[in-house]
């Protein structure tokens, strides 16, 4: 395949991700387990035989969950609950709540007893992550699911199987690391909507066929592609449910050359250290990477600062300006954003806030508030 | 309790000014504790932000942190604390004084995880994060270890920011005065079980202060043995909080803070008392027992009532609907506080399917003023006054 049609196979996966993981689910044969947050160890599903796959509702407006969920609730939950309540997960063989905010942890409870989805776990992983106390615990919880995977599943999630799927995931991250850097290097050779969409087609795939096909698709990328002397933009937020909006960028003559975004870089970057993996066990390896991975904004860990990060991210790829973009009433998010907006300042990157719903996206006046964003990135020259 | 409240800040602003003794800031569900076995003074801004919003100035503080960036969706007891201490202002002169160091538990929300991060950086402070993972059905055995683990750093923390050793047999003392505390709270609160009840919700509202601020303290179980023995006196003369006491009440979530007069005279014109509250309650878990009672009092906190599941949140309420003979669950939505609300939407259905009991949802907040509807509200208790009537009467 080429990169063309692998792009495409990438486009049709996102634009219907539960008619993928369906047709996955049948053609494998194997259960399909979703999740709610980038946190869960996707590795232990797949050792345990399933496919992992993280639930993202769709971009309309809910028809059940508000019976269930506050207005005031970010879309994430809303819309995935909504997914559950039309029936549209009835397929799904089990849900994983890994500990995030205070509204997944809530939505955990009310799915629990509306969702009638067969297995249901809550993995509640540390908020905390510089401490050897959280570590220790964070390992026993690991241990705790991967023996609740057993039991549902009537399977052995042995160390070996770990480390194999171990290596199929670090394959994946490398994967969209290197094309991260390509588009980095070289942004007009992929559009930020295709790389979007890499990335997003690894949770809605088996892994195995993500490898493959990135490996074709790396292969076959014009690396030379000449770039005009663009202004290059950063995101950084929670989920980019609406890829339009990378297009509006590109569109208006700027590159998107990297991300601090769960739907994007904050999913695959940092390995699990597989010699680690063979030293102390997987499981250990898998928590080492919880902890060094750079952390969402629910996390706490004092000696990571997220505008720090942002500073240096933005330095790394040379952007030059970055667009803040959150699903509206995501409380860690919006608490971090001031932060984060003075560190920018402090290096006049300038940056906009764009807090969308996923029912109300109102992507004309997105499309204006964008180009007005680039024109004033130039002016800054 | 004018007095007590007064003196106890007074307090904290001296030792503000002459360093006397260390302030640490601390969330409603932290580990207040073993602060007072340190001799260091606890300052509660959640407390502060309520006061914030009973004398009206939320607002203007909420604005303030706006202008700063802070979404108007956030917490409004964190806006009008990161407003106050901006501005200094407050209805305390000079408003909160400054922490030396900061003690936060997330067991009742992420948020004061966020919000003690931000008063850390604004202040250049040390913070400790009690994590208490949160407890679907059982606590796990992994989960209370770590809680346990984290008490022992919690001690290494304060003896570090105190320097000095942290004195166990003072701990003991405090932890032994805090449980007393709690049970006059526990016998404060169950007076209301009688019919009429001698004092509101609206009263407890008030009331909680000191077990919020001043738990593990004398002063504190003084303050409420004489309330206590009042109320009972009032039990005996049967003197009702709300004259012709018709209906009685349970109500769900933090309170109004900026409407408590409002909502208080529009319940008590229908003959409706709010007998009992799921907020109140709460500190009345937070027991310590066994024989360490440092782990006792992590294990205490690990069991906040925001920090379990609604499956067992849905059990305490039901508990409290008959224990106290409610006749109807009044609901507050509150939008800065998602851990207490999501999830209302069917705990109400449950109540009403299982209880066979009217329910009300009031969605409003704290202490942002700004999202409430003064008419909408009344139009609706007093339809839901009705239901409650109508149902009364079937059943006699």
């Amino acid at each position: 395949m080429g990169r063309d049609e692998v792009l495409k196979t990438f486009e049709g996966v996102v634009s219907d991700p539960l008619g993928s993981i369906k047709e996955y689910k049948e053609k494998e044969k194997k259960p399909v387990v979703g999740y709610f947050c980038t946190y869960t160890p996707e590795e232990m599903i797949h050792a345990a035989g399933a496919i992992p796959f993280r639930i993202i509702g769709e971009n309309k407006a809910v028809e059940r969950a508000d019976g269930h969920l506050q207005s005031y609730s970010c879309s994430l939950i809303r819309t995935g609950l909504d997914l559950a309540l039309l029936g549209k997960l009835d397929f799904v063989d089990g849900t994983v709540f890994p500990h995030t905010c205070d509204s997944i942890q809530r939505l955990s409870d009310i799915w629990k007893v509306n969702a009638k989805i067969d297995y249901h776990a809550d993995v509640v992983l540390p908020v905390k992550l510089n401490t050897e106390s959280a570590k220790k615990y964070l390992i026993e919880e690991l241990g705790a699911f991967r023996k609740s995977l057993d039991e549902h599943f009537s399977t052995t999630v042995s160390d070996k199987k770990l480390r194999e799927s171990i290596k199929v995931y670090n394959e994946m991250r490398d994967n969209l690391s290197r094309l991260y850097r390509i588009k980095n290097e070289a942004p007009k050779s992929i559009t930020a909507r295709d790389v979007n969409n890499c990335v997003k087609a690894a949770m809605y795939m088996p892994v195995e066929e993500h490898n493959r096909l990135m490996a074709e698709l790396l292969a076959d990328l014009d690396k030379g592609a000449k770039d005009e002397d663009a202004p290059r933009v950063i995101f950084s937020g929670n989920l980019c449910v609406f890829p339009e909006i990378l297009d509006f960028v590109e569109k208006a003559g700027a590159y998107v050359v990297g991300d601090d975004m769960c739907t994007g870089y904050r999913y695959f970057v940092t390995n699990v250290d597989e010699k680690k993996g063979d030293d102390l066990g997987p499981i250990e390896a898998i928590a080492d990477r919880i902890i060094k991975r750079p952390i969402c904004a629910a996390k706490h860990n004092p000696d990571f600062d997220r505008g720090e990060f942002l500073k240096s991210l933005a330095r790394e790829v040379k952007a030059e300006g970055v667009v803040f973009l959150f699903l509206k009433f995501c409380d860690p998010h919006s608490f971090d954003y001031p932060r984060l907006m003075k560190s920018l300042d402090e290096v006049k990157i300038p940056h906009i806030l764009i807090e969308t719903e996923m029912d109300n996206p109102a992507l004309g006046q997105l499309r204006t508030r964008i180009e007005a964003f680039v024109e004033m990135i130039r002016d800054n020259r | 309790m004018r007095e007590l409240m007064t003196a106890y800040y007074t307090e904290a602003k001296t030792a503000e000014i002459d360093g006397s003794k260390k302030i640490a800031w601390i969330t409603s569900g932290g580990p207040v504790e073993p602060l007072h076995a340190m001799d260091v003074i606890p300052i509660y801004p959640e407390n502060h932000s309520a006061m914030l919003g009973a004398s009206k100035m939320s607002i203007e503080m909420c604005e303030v942190a706006e202008e700063m960036g802070y979404s108007r969706d956030l917490c409004s007891y964190f806006r009008g604390d990161i407003g106050s201490a901006v501005t200094k202002k407050s209805p305390i002169p000079g408003a909160l004084p400054k922490p030396d160091f900061l003690v936060a538990a997330n067991n009742i929300c992420g948020t004061v995880t966020k919000w003690y991060e931000i008063l850390s950086r604004f202040f250049d402070v040390p913070l400790f994060l009690l994590d208490t993972p949160f407890i679907h059905g059982k606590i796990t055995k992994q989960s209370s270890e770590y809680v346990e683990a984290q008490m022992r750093e919690l001690i290494s923390f304060l003896e570090v920011n105190c320097g000095k050793k942290f004195d166990h047999d003072r701990f003991k003392e405090v932890a032994e005065t805090a449980l007393e505390g709690l049970y006059l709270w526990e016998d404060i609160l169950a007076t209301c079980e009688n019919r009429p009840a001698p004092m509101s919700c609206f009263d407890a509202f008030f009331f909680i202060a000191p077990i919020v601020t001043l738990r593990g303290t004398k002063e504190c179980n003084e303050f409420y043995r004489k309330l206590l023995a009042e109320l009972k006196q009032r039990v005996e003369d049967n003197i009702a909080a709300v004259p012709n006491e018709k209906i009685r009440l349970l109500w769900d979530n933090i309170p109004i803070w900026t409407r408590l007069r409002d909502l208080s005279e529009l319940f008590a014109s229908h003959g409706a008392c709010l007998v009992a509250d799921t907020y109140t309650n709460a500190w009345a878990r937070t027991k310590i027992e066994g024989d360490d009672p440092v782990k006792g009092l992590g294990n205490a906190l690990h069991k906040a009532y925001l920090n379990i599941d609604f499956q067992q949140m849905i059990k305490e309420v039901k508990g409290l609907i008959k224990r106290f003979s409610a006749d109807g669950f009044v609901i507050h939505s509150n939008r800065s506080c998602k851990p207490y609300s999501l999830g209302q939407f069917d705990m109400a259905r449950t109540i009403q399917e299982e209880l066979d009991i009217p329910t009300i949802i009031i969605e409003a907040d704290q202490t942002d003023d700004r999202v409430f509807s003064e008419e909408q509200t009344k139009t609706r208790v007093e339809a839901f006054i009705e239901t409650v009537t109508e149902k009364i009467k079937k059943a006699l």
